[in-house]
């Protein structure tokens, strides 16, 4: 009695379309061929990446911890610190990354419906609200803030803080927002690449993987924003 | 009652023979504490000890007769045999667990009398330092007395003296990095941190006329050996201390008096040395450690690393223990504590005028300690 | 995104050649290996790196112990009317001329500096680099798929990363090590691992050398998790998966949500290091038992990704060398997956002598929590045995050592996990003598036996026998002299990380020394037979131990896409006593009667 059937069943090979010049990118796309399906792919792919957005949140995750022990600590520090930001910067960047969020959903509803012209309307949105976010970040908040000496750690030296703790919580702004503000930055950077492949097509219903998974990793880095801002701007 | 303590109570009558007994010994080597928490967790252990044994050699002996009963014998097929068995599974689910969950009960029992202490228990404070240890009795006097140099391995070991007989409770902190108070005869450890309070207790036995583990002494005496159990830097295997317990009247006698009788200026200097962890980076005889030597470091020009040379005279000495980061000796790191707030006036004298004794550049230091820098070498 | 790519074989056809066949010239067949997508060929590669990396740390081990020979005694002698104070028994301080930035040029300092760098390092290289990616990235890339019946794993090119990244880790710690290695321990208290060496970047180097490392494991665990969900064969459900598998997916789970906690905590301790910016450090108002919770929070569920990948690993050796179906399938399934999930709950444990009274409490009812699992598994294994036919050749003969050292390793839990004894043994020896019983004599000894197991698959050679069972004699008589008698040690009183002793621990620490050396020697003969089997070694057949799942059915060594055509499963990996092995002769592994009509296996 064998188990395995070797005689019946051909080896599985990927059906390639033709490569005709005429077809769009996107139905020429080739898929792994260790993957029986195109779906099977794209379901993969989007259970990698979600395990992969556990794998931030649990790294946020620390910073969090850190965060919650050091406020019980020094509620003081925390409530001296958190009136020098200005909320108001902090409330803009929080409504430019739910914009940009929007339409980065929006981008995959454009290749679903294979709206090409759309589809990087939204990306370029999408892409702008980055840079801004950052602009504002550095220009307007991280620039005068480290003028003024509120620095992290043993850089500390603004000479009004009411609290011996402050630095502390200088410490865990700039590292909180800072790991924030990188991910930004990589996630600007996928959205690029992605951006780019637009142009070249590769993007249409049913073969969105890349605007899939590039989209949600840019909703994690809003949604952990969307905990940073109240945590960080809204202490009384 | 709970039902694990009634199962813990049988069990440790059970091996009560068997902590006596010359397994224990092997085990563990010297005796457990009397009077205290030690010889429960000794027993403790005992307990999960031979069950423990009685499990293992119960898995092997079955293993090992299968493994060669079932050996492969060429053109014999494997028999069949069932590859499930609830009941069988259940059971071996269950026993298990009864056993851990009584263990966790006594043991967490016999954690309840390590951690809390008798509210009579005498409270004195220890910290710990790369690489010593100082305990404070009340009036704020410190040990006084090392063992030789080089006894159980170590550069220097304190002595600490503590009444026979007697609750104590140590409020311990760190000075620096964390350490781990450990004594192997009372059977517990308790961690020191830099920023917070922990505290070890344990009450000292009461002594017999037999107990004569130093019989220099004169007078009954136990000795325990204090280890730092959490990595601490390069001479974390030095950071030994040892524990005596003496008769009250001894210990009595050693608040009132703690220096021994006679003792100059300069000898206490040197005892201060080792006392207060100074040879851990400080040598005597020219040979560089963590810290520059003594020898011949007084009463002349040192270069420092913010590219000064300065005269190591008496003020200068107060300030490099007191503010040792300061100013750093060219070709050494920044890594001593302050002294400040430990070392007391009287100390620190005796610390300088041994400091002169062993420097050709110190004068004469039987002749008086120097109050002005410029006399230091003139050596009136 | 970077899912989409093709192998490079090009059309398969039923004569492609074994995954080793090289690709042209010898340039060819490196760039062919270094860009290489296929789950085997990175597999090999860690295989070899991990064996690399484990002899570095097991010279670091030798040092250890060669320190430990004599305690260093003081001698002060009084010579021409000068007291001069030397130092004996430090073998270590004889390296000081070729350590860099041994800061301590004298004293007694020197010696016991270069005793803490290398226990540093052997505890950084064995656990970063060798015994978190042991199985799972080798054996496990390796055999997944194969087991699984599938191409290759998930995302082949993110593996490709994952396996660039680990180099990228280990030169960063290899680089830590020339410029003069670090003390700080693999642990890397908080504030001692902030202060020492402030000038050097060695430390820095390190600790991002481990943060690196977490990336490549986080890749790992990733890919194994959805090769594990979308790529099983048709025909094989969850409960059909060898347990091997079930292994490989509780080891991912555990790597994907613990690791990117010890990420943050070693940037922080970066930025403690390079800003100051005063988390952990005490005198900045930072808390260092805050580190200590953070960094147990990984390495307490990491030491499950250590030791459950060889739960598999021996839950695959045992059937097979027994040929007997495995003793309570469901059982091991769920205890694995039970282990994986009551390891985050556990990392108290470690700070009983750090921690308040009720946190104690709690972690130390959890702890016993674990015990109950692990229990069932070695019940389970023992059961297996029964009414076997059981071979005495080197993977079967790991197997029992593993059974021998993994439930004394298991059993010295218990006082560690009981509160009051654990306040005596924490940091003593007989912690040590324990997390080595389970670590080394555990994860080490099945991962060499699953070496042997696979190796003729993996490389279509078989090795010497003789000489591979003499290999694992000497390391398990060498393994218990080293680390049984580090467990009197601790009770007797030996603290842990002591370059120095009381003269009264001499006797046994020279035993566990004299343990090493034969441990050494057993090594060193494994590694003869692995180098003598790739020269010189037979040509083995498909399926030399009759194992019935699916990486047997193909050849040896497979093919490069491991099977001719996608197997279909139509029974368990375990059914030895009803299936016919493939590709084995009736005559070398005869079957029991055929069941009658009516009657059931079970």
């Amino acid at each position: 009695m064998t188990s395995i059937e070797t005689g019946g069943n051909p080896p599985q090979h990927n059906q390639q379309p033709p490569a005709l010049s005429t077809e769009p990118r996107w139905k020429r796309q080739p898929f792994a061929n260790h993957w029986r399906s195109h779906a099977e792919d794209f379901d993969a792919c989007k259970i990698g990446m979600w395990l992969f957005l556990t794998t931030e949140v649990l790294l946020f995750a620390g910073i969090f911890v850190a965060y919650a022990v050091f406020r019980m600590w020094y509620p003081e520090a925390f409530a001296n610190g958190s009136h020098h930001l200005d909320v108001h910067w902090g409330a803009l960047n929080t409504v430019i990354l739910l914009i940009s969020s929007f339409t980065v959903a929006a981008s995959i509803r454009n290749a679903q419906l294979n709206q090409q012209g759309l589809l990087k309307i939204n990306l370029s949105i999408t892409l702008v609200c980055a840079l801004l976010f950052m602009i504002i970040k550095f220009t307007f908040e991280y620039a005068p803030k480290w003028a003024e000496g509120k620095r992290p750690g043993v850089w500390f030296s603004y000479p009004f803080a009411a609290d011996p703790n402050e630095h502390i919580w200088w410490s865990l702004y700039y590292t909180a927002t800072g790991i924030h503000a990188l991910h930004v930055l990589i996630g600007a950077g996928v959205l690029f690449v992605v951006l780019l492949k637009s142009f070249k097509g590769w993007y249409g219903p049913k073969h969105y993987t890349g605007i899939e998974v590039a989209g949600l990793y840019w909703h994690l880095v809003d949604v952990i924003w969307i905990f940073l801002f109240p945590l960080l701007y809204l202490i009384h | 009652m709970n039902p694990f303590l009634g199962l813990f109570e049988s069990a440790r009558a059970a091996t009560f023979l068997a902590q006596q007994g010359p397994v224990a010994r092997f085990i563990f080597g010297r005796d457990p504490q009397e009077a205290t928490y030690s010889a429960g967790v000794e027993g403790l252990f005992m307990f999960i000890f031979w069950i423990s044994t009685f499990v293992f050699i119960g898995l092997m002996a079955i293993s090992f007769y299968w493994a060669v009963k079932y050996r492969r014998r060429p053109g014999v097929a494997p028999q069949r045999s069932p590859s499930h068995n609830t009941a069988l599974e259940i059971t071996w689910t269950i026993i298990p667990s009864i056993i851990f969950i009584s263990l966790f009960f006594v043991g967490f029992r016999v954690y309840a009398k390590q951690v809390i202490a008798p509210s009579d228990a005498v409270r004195l404070d220890l910290i710990g330092y790369r690489w010593g240890w100082n305990l404070y009795y009340p009036g704020g006097v410190t040990s006084t007395e090392t063992l030789p140099a080089g006894t159980l391995s170590a550069s220097s070991v304190p002595v600490f003296m503590f009444p026979e007989d007697t609750p104590i409770l140590l409020e311990m902190s760190s000075q620096d990095v964390i350490h781990s108070f450990w004594v192997p005869d009372f059977r517990s450890k308790m961690d020191l941190f830099p920023n917070r309070s922990t505290s070890f207790w344990f009450r000292t036995s009461t002594l017999q006329p037999g107990d004569m583990d130093n019989p220099d002494l004169g007078y009954p005496n136990k000795e325990h050996i204090l280890y730092c159990a959490e990595y601490c830097g390069d001479q974390h295997s030095q950071m030994l201390g040892l524990i005596r317990v003496v008769p009250r009247d001894v210990y009595e006698n050693f608040l009132r008096n703690p220096w021994p009788e006679g003792i100059s200026l300069v000898e206490k200097g040197k005892l201060l040395h080792s006392l207060r962890g100074c040879n851990a980076c400080h040598s005597l005889d020219g040979s560089s450690g963590t810290g520059p030597t003594w020898l011949n470091w007084y009463g002349y020009e040192h270069s420092y690393t913010d590219g000064s040379t300065h005269l190591a005279d008496a003020d200068f000495t107060r300030e490099s223990i007191y503010y040792p980061g300061r100013k750093i000796r060219s070709g050494y790191q920044n890594v001593m504590n302050s002294y400040l707030g430990q070392i007391n006036e009287e100390e620190m004298r005796a610390l300088i005028a041994f400091m002169r004794s062993i420097s050709d550049q110190g004068g004469d230091p039987t002749a008086g300690f120097p109050d002005e820098e410029e006399e230091e070498t003139g050596g009136n | 995104m970077s899912t989409i790519d093709t192998h490079n074989a090009g059309q398969h056809a039923h004569h492609e050649g074994s995954y080793l066949t090289p690709h042209g010239g010898a340039l060819a067949t490196i760039w062919n290996w270094a860009t290489t997508i296929d789950h085997k060929k990175i597999g090999v590669m860690y295989l070899f790196a991990i064996m690399f990396m484990f002899f570095l740390g097991g010279v670091a081990a030798l040092g250890v112990r060669a320190e430990l020979w004599e305690p260093t005694r003081v001698v002060t002698e009084v010579v021409e009317g000068e007291t001069v104070t030397s130092y004996t028994g430090q073998v270590l301080v004889n390296l000081a001329p070729i350590v860099p930035g041994v800061e301590s040029e004298g004293g007694i300092s020197a010696g016991m500096n270069i005793y803490n760098r290398a226990f540093s390092l052997h505890g950084i290289i064995m656990t970063f680099m060798v015994i978190v990616p042991s199985v799972p990235a080798s054996l496990g890339n390796f055999f997944l798929p194969l087991m699984l019946g599938a191409k290759d794993v998930a995302f082949p090119r993110l593996n490709l990363m994952s396996w660039y990244i680990y180099v990228f880790g280990s030169i960063f710690a290899v680089a830590a090590v020339v410029m003069g290695g670090v003390d700080t321990g693999w642990t890397f208290y908080t504030p001692y691992s902030t202060m020492t060496d402030a000038d050097h970047l060695r430390v820095v180097f390190v600790i991002l050398a481990a943060f690196i490392l977490g990336f490549s494991s986080i890749l790992t665990g990733l890919n194994f998790i959805v090769t594990v969900h979308k790529l099983r064969a048709p025909g094989m459900g969850w409960f059909d998966m060898p347990l091997f598998v079930w292994a490989m997916y509780a080891t991912a789970i555990i790597q994907v949500l613990a690791t990117p906690v010890i990420g943050i905590t070693l940037l922080l301790l970066i930025f403690e290091r390079v800003f100051h910016v005063g988390i952990f450090d005490p005198r900045m108002g930072g808390d260092p038992v805050l580190y200590q919770h953070f960094f147990w929070f990984y390495s307490h569920p990491v030491v499950y990704v250590m030791i459950i990948p060889a739960f598999g690993i021996i839950n695959e050796i045992i059937p097979v060398h027994a040929r007997k179906k495995l003793f309570g399938y469901r059982a091991m399934a769920f205890a694995t997956l039970g282990i994986a999930a009551v390891s985050f709950l556990v990392w108290g444990h470690h700070m009983f002598t750090a921690s308040g009274e009720l946190a104690a409490m709690i972690f130390s009812a959890l702890t016993f929590l674990v015990a109950i699992p692990t229990a069932i598994k070695v019940f389970n294994w023992v059961a297996t045995l029964y009414k076997g036919s059981i071979a005495f050749n080197t993977p079967m003969l790991y197997a029992l050592s593993f059974l021998f050292m993994f439930t004394i390793g298991g059993l010295t839990g218990l006082p560690l996990a009981t509160l009051a004894t654990d306040l005596h043994l924490h940091d003593s020896y007989f912690v040590v003598a324990h997390f080595h019983y389970v670590m080394m004599g555990g994860t080490i000894i099945a991962f060499v036996g699953g070496i042997h197991h696979w190796w003729p698959k993996m490389f279509g050679k078989l090795y010497n026998e003789r000489w591979a069972i003499v290999g694992c004699v000497l390391v398990f008589i060498g393994f218990n002299l080293t680390f049984f008698t580090q467990f009197i040690l601790g009770t007797r009183g030996m603290p842990r990380r002591y370059a120095s002793y009381p003269d009264e621990f001499q006797f046994l620490h020279q035993l566990s020394t004299i343990g090493s050396w034969i441990l050494g020697i057993g090594f060193l003969i494994h590694l003869g037979v692995f180098v003598h089997s790739l020269v010189a070694g037979r040509k083995a057949p498909e399926n030399p131990w009759g194992g019935l799942s699916l990486e047997w059915e193909t050849e040896s060594p497979p093919i490069e896409h491991n099977f001719h055509h996608e197997p279909i499963v139509k029974h368990g990996p375990y059914d030895f006593d009803t299936v016919q092995p493939p590709h084995t002769d009736p005559a070398e592994f005869p079957m029991p009667e055929p069941l009658r009509p009516g009657e059931r296996t079970h």
